[in-house]
């Protein structure tokens, strides 16, 4: 089989507080995801699953452990090769409002993301009205500004920005959580066209497990920092080993 | 027998400033004390904005039409100091992004302290802790005290929502409103939420109203649920009526279109939002399975089904039922 493209081993993470406490947010946590794949990771609220997406990205490191990202070693690389991963990995954040500029309309933030694979000022806009349109959304919100539009909408054009350069793994950090169930279906549609059109890989974190069930290969069940349960998704929606995700399970509130 | 009536929304149509059109129509709504109602309906049909709406915040939203009152008095009305009291001890209210809530690099016992001050100067820092401390752990924190040194910057997402919901909590409003307060969450703090908010509903008659998107919530919550669509309450009636007897097209496919545990991929609802509401008819017309050629132009006016169960649909009432 081929090296994955992403490749996560023995991850640790200790965040210092004030008062010289000592937090583990991540212990040991190894994980894959191969060419094509989506990988779901879900968890309750704290348990680490936003502090692993920061150290895949690399907004921050981790105190020990491995990130391989096609073949380069992200804890290590600088320069290029960290560019070259930069561009091939892109991350939707859980709050999607506050990964805007303020300051920019939602059209030019776009516009920044196609700029190192497009040239052409109108073909770049012709392709953000295109992006927009693939998220649901119509031509002026390309003019309006992250506080000018709502919730939902704010997050389909931070998927909008995230797919504009092709990426060969997105990270999605609770990405569909702000939307309401229809257009949460867009969303998951589009996502599943654009895999099978680019052969992407997906990292998608989310506490929904009818969604996580509904699109995603394999699952890793993060606790405390830890990886508890992993395996194919329908195994661990069906016959769940952890008494953890049991309850997790259990408490999905139904009509 | 006539309730006490805490809340209502008169008509409302609000517009943001430099709008073409506006974003709310002839919002009306009444809340009683201990009442719990949840707004649902599609991203960008105008659910915060009606919480920005009656919560007056300045230079926000304009009211074009229509009023917010509170215990019978407009808010329009009302001076700079009684807004002022008005939210937090009357109107709390948690904002969709937790952040927008929080200051992100103040520490959380600071903004508890900070908070019930502003609404009672007898305030002590140590009864403020105290009382943070106890709302904390009622909202799934083994540890409060960890949470209270820390500041937002350093506490996960779900977390934070924990704790803008605990601060609204703190200063025991009339009416809380919640925007998505458990959209972050996974499903066991879900449910420790929920069951928070029901009893403070049940021990302090606490009027919940509550924006959600997930059906599970409003299944377990809600007195009244209000159904969005393109900036106007569509249908509105009792919980068991709206989800068990929906009357509008829209609400129909809304709840079709609801996620399950079996695998299959989430269905959508056919269509698209149109990019600007029409003035006149109905909304949903273009993507409405059972729409016809007057849907367009038909006048927008409740057709009630049931005692206090209505929609705007005028087939909803001879279909469907
Ligand atoms: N900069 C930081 N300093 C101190 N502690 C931190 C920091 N960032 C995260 N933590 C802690 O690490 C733990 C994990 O946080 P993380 O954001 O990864 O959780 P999560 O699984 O994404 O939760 P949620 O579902 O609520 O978003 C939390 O207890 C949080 O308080
Ligand atoms: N400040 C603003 N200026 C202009 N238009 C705005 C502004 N804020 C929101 N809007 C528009 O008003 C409409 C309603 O927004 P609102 O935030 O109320 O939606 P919502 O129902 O809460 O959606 P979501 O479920 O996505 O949060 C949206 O189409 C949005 O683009
Ligand atoms: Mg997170
Ligand atoms: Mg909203």
């Amino acid at each position: 089989m081929s090296e994955p493209v992403l490749d996560v081993k023995n991850v640790t993470k200790t965040f210092r507080e004030r008062g010289g406490r000592r937090f583990r947010a991540l212990d040991d946590v190894s994980l894959t995801v191969r060419e094509g794949e989506c990988v779901g990771v879900v968890g309750e609220s704290g348990c680490g699953k936003s502090t692993l997406a920061r150290i895949i990205t690399r907004l921050i490191l981790p105190d020990s452990g491995s990130v391989r990202f096609c073949g380069t070693e992200l804890t290590e690389a600088g320069g290029a090769a960290l560019r070259r991963a930069y561009r091939d990995m892109k991350m939707i954040f859980q709050e999607p409002r506050s990964s805007f500029d303020p300051r920019l309309t939602l059209g030019v933030s776009i516009r920044a993301a196609l700029k190192p694979v497009m040239r052409g000022r109108r073909e770049q806009e012709a392709e953000v009205r295109r992006l927009l349109h693939v998220v649901g959304l119509e031509p002026r919100f390309a003019q309006a500004y992250p506080r000018q539009v709502s919730g939902g909408e704010c997050q389909r054009a931070a998927i909008a920005r995230a797919i504009a350069q092709k990426p060969r793994l997105l990270i999605c950090d609770e990405a569909t959580s702000a939307l309401d169930v229809s257009v949460q279906a867009q969303v998951i549609e589009l996502l599943t066209a654009i895999r099978r059109e680019t052969g992407i890989s997906y990292l998608f974190i989310s506490h929904d497990l009818a969604l996580v069930s509904s699109f995603c290969d394999r699952t890793y069940v993060l606790c405390g920092g830890r990886v508890v349960e992993q395996g194919p998704t329908a195994q661990i929606i069906r016959e769940p080993r952890e008494a953890y995700t049991k309850r997790l399970l259990s408490s999905v509130l139904t009509i | 027998m006539e309730r006490e009536t805490l809340l209502e929304v008169r008509d409302l149509t609000v517009r943001y400033p430099g709008a073409e059109r506006p974003t709310l129509r002839d919002v009306a709504l009444t809340l009683h004390p201990g009442q719990i109602t949840c707004v649902i309906g599609e991203s960008g049909c105008g659910k915060s904005t009606l919480f920005h709406a009656i919560m007056q915040l300045p230079g926000r939203v304009e009211i074009t039409e229509g009023s917010v009152s509170f215990r019978g008095q407009d808010l329009r009305d009302m001076t700079k100091q009684q807004l002022r009291e008005l939210r937090g001890n009357g109107i709390g209210v948690v904002f969709q992004e937790p952040g927008a809530s929080l200051d992100p690099i103040r520490r959380i016992h600071v903004q508890f302290y900070e908070a019930m001050r502003a609404h009672s100067r007898r305030v002590t820092k140590q009864a403020a802790r105290e009382k943070a401390a106890e709302l904390l752990r009622s909202m799934e924190f083994p540890d409060p005290d960890r949470i209270l040194a820390s500041c937002p910057a350093q506490l996960s997402g779900g977390m934070n929502q924990r704790v803008a919901i605990a601060l609204a909590m703190a200063l025991e409003p009339d009416i809380l409103l919640c925007d998505e307060p458990t959209s972050a969450l996974d499903v066991t703090v879900q449910a420790q939420i929920v069951d928070e908010l029901l009893r403070l509903r049940d021990e302090y008659r606490t009027c919940i109203m509550l924006i959600t998107h997930n059906m599970g919530v409003v299944s377990k919550m809600a007195d009244r649920v209000a159904v969005m669509y393109g900036g106007r309450i569509v249908e509105y009636g009792p919980k068991a009526d709206v989800l068990h007897h929906p009357a509008h097209p829209y609400t129909r496919a809304l709840l079709e279109a609801i996620p399950t545990l079996d695998g299959q991929p989430p269905r959508g609802i056919p269509g698209k939002r149109p990019d600007v509401f029409p003035a006149a008819g109905c909304a949903f017309a273009p993507r409405c399975a059972c729409a016809s050629p007057d849907c367009g132009t038909c006048a927008m006016e409740k057709h009630l089904i049931l005692e206090a169960h209505w929609t705007l649909c005028p087939k909803g009432v001879t279909d469907g039922v």
